[in-house]
């Protein structure tokens, strides 16, 4: 039975899109029963355009979303994670492929619970191979998720604890070297409120009365950093 | 008629005593000192006449005037007085005193002078001549005093005293013989104590004190006896206390001591003056106590040794004494004619006291002419009295004096003291002034070395700042570069990659065109990796231009403000980073200096700067079109110094060459 893909393919570069465009033609060539009606964005105003135009039309099925995007214009949706949000948002039903060049846990942490992506793949670990996998894997059976989200989440599931934002925040901002000084205007909080939370983290990832350079190493050991 | 037994034995050894001293000798020295001393010997030997010891002495005199040695031709010339005096030779004495004393003076010898003035003293005692004695003595003393001679103060005092003694001012005299003693004990010179208490016992037996006068005669004789050489010092106090006992009635005590006196059968040989005084003495007392036995043979022995001394006081005492005897035994006429005979010689010799005697006897023996007698004896009295009155006022002048002397010695002392306080005084007040001063000195210095470490950490800090901001610069231009490649060139790359991976998935290339278009992305690719590595090296360059462009910054800031024109020149064969940081604050602070200088006082409108860093050294000049200065006249000021002292820090050179109304430059070479 022939099925029509609506896709929207949100890339700043056009050689990705190019690239996703091959991919999505390499499937339909190779299963004539699946079709595909690829629209492209370059930038945040005009993937949004495009997204709430297509609730007039035939709507979305699929769509391909970089992280790092041209802000749109408003400054309301600043990189594709918020796009994701916002097509999320609009359409329920839609499959959504984050792309992205990241790899720190941090940020993939942060797609995974906001955007919650059908498929993740991180694009340098893509060939063309996996790429093909990995949409039909989305078509038919969600999720496809690359090799580093898969280890992430293997790792999440043997903690027995969960971090909040500012959590996690906060070890990424002290594992960036940020001074316990400079945090209260990064994470607006008291210094109080950040040594309280810094102690909890500590017995939590049990290096109690240890320095935060061991916080930092049992964190990141933990993929939450 | 006391007195005059008393005066004689009493000078004599008074003369004995105050030169004893002096009769050390050395034996070393050439053949004239000893010629001298020789010719002393022989003019001291009783075997030879009067005159020829008088020769003698001349020439020991004339020799040692050709001695060079002059503390010992002192000496000798002292020696020379002693035996002049014994030997009553006036010229030669005088001769030799002079000599000795200008010796003295010459050589600041105090001593020497005091010693002169002191055989001065004892001439003039024994001619009688009491008051050039006692001023003689007086000044000896001053000296004596004033170099703590204790010893010769103390018979100087005792020389005063003898004198008071013998013109009856006995109060007197027993002051200055208190005073001696009180020198001379500490020292134990038994001999001057002797004299002194002999001296003290004749006052106070003249002033009818017989008790003390008995206490200090035996108490003399005390002394004698422990004075172990040969002397007949025991037997003089032995006589005086007979003389004492006499006087208060005791006869029997009195003649026992006469006759203890006589005991020593060495006193006829030795002292035989000493010896007819005894004699006449005991029989005198005997004669008193109303002994009757071999009196008139006593009194002419006594009169006959005396005549044939020549002694005509004596001859004068013996023959009143006989004169006496003569009038006890009814015999007026014989008694008469001594009496006359006394007064005559008495007369003759200028003896007023034994002529009074004599005067009083006569009018007793001369009833007829009494009244004359008496008369004669008053006025001689009056005249007598009226002299010693004179000449003791002329003593309390003298003392008077002395006593000023002291007052103004003790005055000038005073004053040293209070002179040498405020010396002190003022030493200490320059010293704390002094210390205040370069107290003072320091502390300016540590501030002004405060200031510059300040200004120092400014230049610092604006360097640190300069270096900050550099740095985040660089960072940001390194976040820049590094999100380039990964979004651009990364996504370029991923691109093409997974494009050119569909192309050729059917191990033929689909579209020729297509992968045609792939190679050109690469070729782009390619173009952008390599413009961001020239990014990257352009980086690294504008680090160089760091340390220039502050001071760059700082000149042009000043070029503004103060309206001149500048060039800046900076020929760097190394990176100034390569350069200690020492060494960049001051050039930063010599930059800084040197343009103050021109904006204050060169008023120039154009000023350079170059630097020329090589990998030896840095040069620096800073020049301008000003008025200039004369480099010799203008006194260095705080900052010329300032980088003077900065260059010589750093082992640099700094030169000034200043053109007046021309230019100035200041070229500064520091090592590297």
């Amino acid at each position: 039975m022939a099925r029509t893909y609506n896709v929207l393919i949100v890339d700043d570069h056009p050689l990705i899109i190019k690239a996703y465009d091959s991919a999505l033609q390499h499937i339909s060539k190779q299963d004539p029963n699946v079709n595909f009606n690829i629209e492209t964005a370059r930038d945040c105003d005009s993937a949004y355009q495009k997204i709430t135009e297509s609730q007039i039309n035939d709507g979305i099925d699929l769509v391909f979303l970089d992280i790092k995007l041209p802000p749109s214009k408003d400054g309301k949706i600043i990189s594709g994670e918020d796009l994701g949000l916002k097509i999320r948002e609009e359409i329920d039903t839609v499959k959504i492929i984050i792309s992205t060049m990241f790899d720190d846990n941090n940020r993939l942490h942060s797609i995974l619970k906001n955007v919650n992506p059908d498929g993740f793949l991180i694009k340098s670990e893509l060939t063309p191979d996996i790429l093909t996998d990995a949409i039909t894997t989305v078509l038919t059976s969600p999720p496809y998720y690359s090799k580093p989200v898969l280890k992430l989440l293997r790792k999440m599931s043997t903690t027995n604890f969960v971090l909040d934002s500012i959590d996690r925040k906060l070890l990424f901002e002290l594992s960036r070297g940020t001074k316990m000084k400079e945090l209260p205007n990064i994470l607006l909080l008291s210094i109080a409120a950040l040594e309280r939370r810094k102690r909890i983290l500590k017995e939590l990832f049990n290096v109690v009365g240890k320095g935060d350079r061991a916080l930092i190493d049992a964190a990141e050991e933990k993929g939450f950093i | 008629m006391n007195i005059i037994f008393k005066k004689f034995p009493l000078s004599i050894f008074f003369i004995l005593l105050l030169t004893a001293c002096n009769l050390k000798q050395d034996e070393s020295g050439n053949s004239n000192e000893i010629r001298v001393n020789l010719l002393l010997e022989d003019s001291k030997n009783n075997s030879f006449d009067v005159n020829k010891r008088r020769t003698k002495l001349l020439g020991a005199y004339n020799i040692n005037n050709s001695l060079s040695n002059g503390t010992l031709k002192k000496e000798l010339f002292l020696k020379i007085m002693d035996q002049a005096i014994n030997l009553k030779d006036s010229t030669l004495f005088k001769s030799a005193y002079n000599s000795g004393l200008s010796l003295s003076k010459k050589l600041n010898d105090t001593l020497g002078i005091g010693e002169s003035l002191s055989r001065f003293g004892n001439y003039y005692f024994l001619k009688e001549e009491f008051d050039s004695a006692y001023i003689a003595y007086n000044q000896a003393y001053k000296l004596f005093n004033k170099i703590k001679n204790n010893y010769n103060a103390g018979k100087m005092l005792y020389g005063m005293g003898a004198i008071k003694n013998n013109l009856r001012d006995y109060t007197g005299s027993e002051v200055l013989a208190f005073k001696a003693i009180e020198l001379l004990k500490p020292l134990k010179k038994n001999t001057s104590l002797l004299f002194c208490h002999n001296l003290l016992g004749i006052n106070f037996s003249n002033l009818k004190e017989y008790d003390k006068a008995i206490i200090y005669h035996k108490k003399a004789l005390e002394y004698a006896s422990k004075i172990k050489n040969e002397n007949l010092y025991r037997e003089i106090s032995l006589n005086s206390l007979g003389l004492v006992y006499r006087a208060t009635g005791n006869y029997k005590l009195s003649i026992d001591y006469f006759e203890k006196a006589l005991r020593n059968t060495s006193l006829r040989k030795n002292d035989t003056h000493l010896y007819s005084i005894v004699i006449d003495n005991l029989t005198y007392t005997r004669f008193l106590n109303g002994d009757t036995l071999q009196l008139e043979e006593n009194f002419n022995k006594s009169l006959r040794i005396r005549d044939s001394m020549h002694n005509v006081s004596g001859v004068v005492i013996s023959k009143l004494h006989l004169a006496e005897f003569y009038a006890s035994r009814g015999d007026s006429a014989k008694a008469l004619i001594y009496t006359k005979n006394a007064s005559n010689l008495a007369k003759s010799v200028d003896n007023h006291r034994d002529r009074l005697d004599a005067l009083k006897l006569l009018a007793k023996l001369d009833k007829k002419n009494a009244p004359a007698y008496l008369e004669e004896h008053i006025a001689l009295n009056d005249s007598l009295q009226a002299q010693e009155r004179a000449i003791r006022n002329k003593f309390t002048r003298i003392q008077y004096e002395t006593d000023e002397y002291i007052e103004e010695t003790k005055r000038l002392s005073q004053q040293n003291l209070f002179i040498s306080i405020i010396g002190g005084a003022l030493v200490l007040v320059f010293a704390l002034l002094y210390f205040i001063k370069r107290q003072k000195a320091r502390n300016k210095e540590l501030l002004l070395e405060s200031e510059q470490q300040k200004i120092n950490q400014e230049v610092y800090a604006l360097m640190l700042k300069q270096q900050s901001k550099l740095e985040e610069g660089r960072l940001q231009e390194r976040h820049r570069i590094s999100e380039e490649l990964h979004d651009g060139v990364l996504g370029k790359l991923f691109g093409t990659r997974v494009g050119l991976g569909y192309l050729t998935m059917g191990n033929t290339i689909s579209d020729p065109e297509e992968f045609k278009s792939y190679l050109h992305e690469i070729q782009q690719i390619e173009k952008e990796i390599r413009a961001i590595s020239h990014e990257l090296k352009h980086d690294i360059l504008i680090s160089k231009a760091d340390f220039a462009s502050i001071i760059e910054q700082y000149v042009s800031n000043q070029s503004s403000l103060n309206n001149f024109n500048y060039t800046f020149n900076n020929n760097a064969d190394l990176p100034w980073s390569a350069i200690e940081d020492e060494v960049k604050v001051s050039v930063y602070r010599i930059v800084q200096e040197g343009i103050q200088n021109i904006v204050k006082h060169a008023k120039a409108t154009t000023v350079a700067i170059s630097f020329n860093l090589t990998s030896e050294s840095l040069h620096l000049t800073i020049s301008d079109n000003g008025i200039g200065f004369d480099l010799k006249k203008n006194r260095k000021g705080i900052g010329l110094k300032n980088m003077e002292s900065r260059i010589s820090k750093l082992n640099g050179k700094i030169t000034i060459n200043s053109i007046k109304d021309e230019s100035t430059s200041i070229i500064i070479t520091i090592p590297v």
